[in-house]
């Protein structure tokens, strides 16, 4: 038998130790998960990773790149945010981070078998691996890695990826909420014309939040959805999603949901926010959308 | 009142610090488990799924094997399962088989369909056709990106084990087949039957192993695709209008061009910690 095997699951690493040549830690803070430390966090662009030798198992921390909000073609609705994914895996040296969506969906974060999908643009497209489902119509989140069911479309269901929230083209009406859960939904826009008042629904919450839907068209006042709260999975703290516009005859864009790593960005004018890094998704808007919060990963060992 | 917590250590949940004991690559009926050994982590790979081979054009690459881990009772059994094996028939290629070590289980990959449809990779059980299967963490089955991920009518999704890559019916002009998907273990290429410049897909690119090259040339005799990477080995670069081989530990086959041979795909294999 392996001694090294010895202690209950999160037991100090000094416990764990995998190669007598490894040099123990001289303290166990337990951040995430119990008993082992963050070793390295990883941002979107880098595909080789360094693992000490020795370390054959690492704890990995996924996260998807956070979807881009939509701009008034897809009723300005806000982008999902990425997908979370953790758990053991083998060591190895490479690594995918996805971007954030641009004009569309994040991209996948793998490490070994540890996978997150993207969250969705806005653009009425459902979320893929964990990824929530982006603001407009018939966008629903999705399974992530653990089984974990995404949520339904439309209403803004909550699940591992939550449901995106539907858009509105009535005038006067309101965009629906993203759902809640793990990665929050993107929100519904509103984009009916006439002088009644637009708002956009805000983005769910959850690990990352998703990106508010924008207020289009009408020339009444316009008031963009704010993006949903995130946290700092670190930490415990709360990240924040940014906030949307408000104004007459323009304005109007929604704010980009938080990442597990950032805030997101608030709105300016007429532009969408930003999602913040760790997979928020983005704000919607009449023509410049927020783009997706890059992916992230994170490695204990 | 106090409780007593209850220590034991087969009931840890991490893997760390344990190390590799055992490699299987072929079934057994006599797996030892040293005396005191309850629990063992298992990582199981199931086998590849072959290419296909088609009359005129090019066949679909294989789907990758599955990918399960996680902590089992101690089994004295052990089954592998065997790559799907390629032929130069018209059709479908073999699906890979289930490698199963207690209740640890993932299953084959996915043969090439036909010219335009490649395998899926395998997921806790096998697929046949270019959707995947549920994994074994219950990450869901998927047409694209996934944990399994699907096969394509294109280059292969890319995921943990990964689709193969599609052909081309097409069979005059400038053609290159799609690649496998790039992962943990991999699909194996597309093949193209062409009177033009053809060239196969690659065999998709894994983490620690290369997948093969396509073959190049003018004429049917050429565009052969190449064997994914396993996890175990770099796949088999395509000869001529026939596939490359899937890697060991799951890869998948390359596809064949105009009744040539298609790759086999790759013998899974388990691996016990403890």
């Amino acid at each position: 038998m392996n001694p090294n095997r010895k202690g209950q699951a999160g037991n100090p690493v000094s416990i764990g130790m995998q190669s007598a040549s490894v040099t123990p830690f001289a303290n166990t803070h337990f951040i995430l998960p119990y008993g082992l430390r963050l070793q390295q966090t990883i941002n979107a662009g880098t595909t080789s990773v360094t693992i000490p030798a020795g370390i054959t198992f690492v704890y990995a921390i996924a996260v998807g790149g956070g979807g881009s909000g939509g701009t008034s073609g897809a009723f300005g609705a806000g982008g999902g945010a990425g997908g979370i994914a953790w758990g053991w895996t083998l060591a190895t040296s490479s690594c995918v981070v996805g971007t954030g969506g641009t004009s569309g969906a994040g991209g996948y974060t793998r490490y070994g078998n540890v996978i997150a999908g993207g969250g969705a643009g806005g653009t009425s497209l459902n979320g893929i691996l964990g990824g929530a489902g982006s603001g407009g119509t018939n966008a629903a989140g999705s399974t992530n890695y653990w089984g974990i069911p995404g949520g339904a479309a439309n209403i803004g269901g909550s699940g591992s990826g939550a449901g995106g929230g539907s858009s509105t083209s009535t005038n006067g009406n309101t965009g629906t909420n993203g759902g809640s859960g793990i990665s929050g939904g993107g929100a519904g826009g509103s984009s009916g014309s006439g002088s009644g008042t637009n708002t956009g629904g805000n983005g769910g919450n959850g690990l990352a939040g998703g990106g508010g839907g924008a207020a289009t068209a009408t020339t009444g006042t316009r008031t963009g959805g704010n993006g949903g709260n995130g946290i700092n999975i670190l930490t415990g703290a709360v990240t924040t999603g940014g906030t949307g516009t408000t104004g007459t005859g323009a304005n109007g864009a929604g704010g980009g949901g938080a990442g597990i790593a950032g805030n997101g960005s608030s709105a300016v004018t007429t532009a969408g926010g930003a999602g913040g890094l760790g997979g928020g998704g983005g704000g919607g808007a009449a023509s410049t959308l927020g783009t997706g919060g890059a992916g992230i990963l994170y490695l204990f060992y | 009142m106090s409780a007593s917590i209850y220590s034991n250590s087969s009931f840890t949940d991490t893997p760390y610090g344990l190390k590799l004991q055992q490699t299987f690559t072929a079934s057994s009926s006599s797996v030892v488990i040293p005396t005191g050994i309850n629990r063992v982590y298992a990582i199981v790979i199931g086998g590849g799924g072959a290419g296909s081979t088609q009359t005129t054009g090019g066949g679909g690459g294989g789907g990758a094997g599955g990918y399960s881990a996680g902590w089992t009772y101690v089994s004295t059994s052990v089954t592998v399962g065997a790559g799907g094996t390629g032929t130069s028939t018209a059709g479908a290629g073999a699906n890979g088989g289930s490698s199963i070590y207690g209740m640890v289980m993932a299953g084959g990959g996915s043969g090439g369909l036909n010219s335009t449809v490649s395998g899926a990779a395998g997921g806790a059980t096998t697929p046949t056709g270019s959707t995947s299967v549920v994994s074994y963490t219950g990450a869901p089955a998927s047409t694209a990106i996934g944990y399994a991920s699907g096969g394509s009518a294109g280059a292969g999704n890319a995921g943990v084990s990964t689709g193969g890559g599609a052909g081309s019916a097409t069979v005059t002009g400038t053609l290159t087949g799609g690649a496998g998907g790039r992962g943990l273990i991999c699909g194996g290429g597309g093949a193209v039957g062409t009177a033009g410049t053809g060239t196969g897909g690659a065999g998709g690119t894994g983490d620690f192993f290369a997948g093969g090259t396509g073959s190049t040339g003018t004429g049917t005799g050429f565009g052969g695709g190449g064997g994914g990477a396993g996890f175990t080995s770099d796949g088999a670069s395509a000869s001529g209008k026939n596939g490359g081989n899937g890697g060991s530990g799951g890869g998948g086959g390359g596809a064949a061009s105009t009744l040539g041979t298609a790759g086999s795909g790759g013998n899974g294999v388990v691996f016990l910690y403890y």
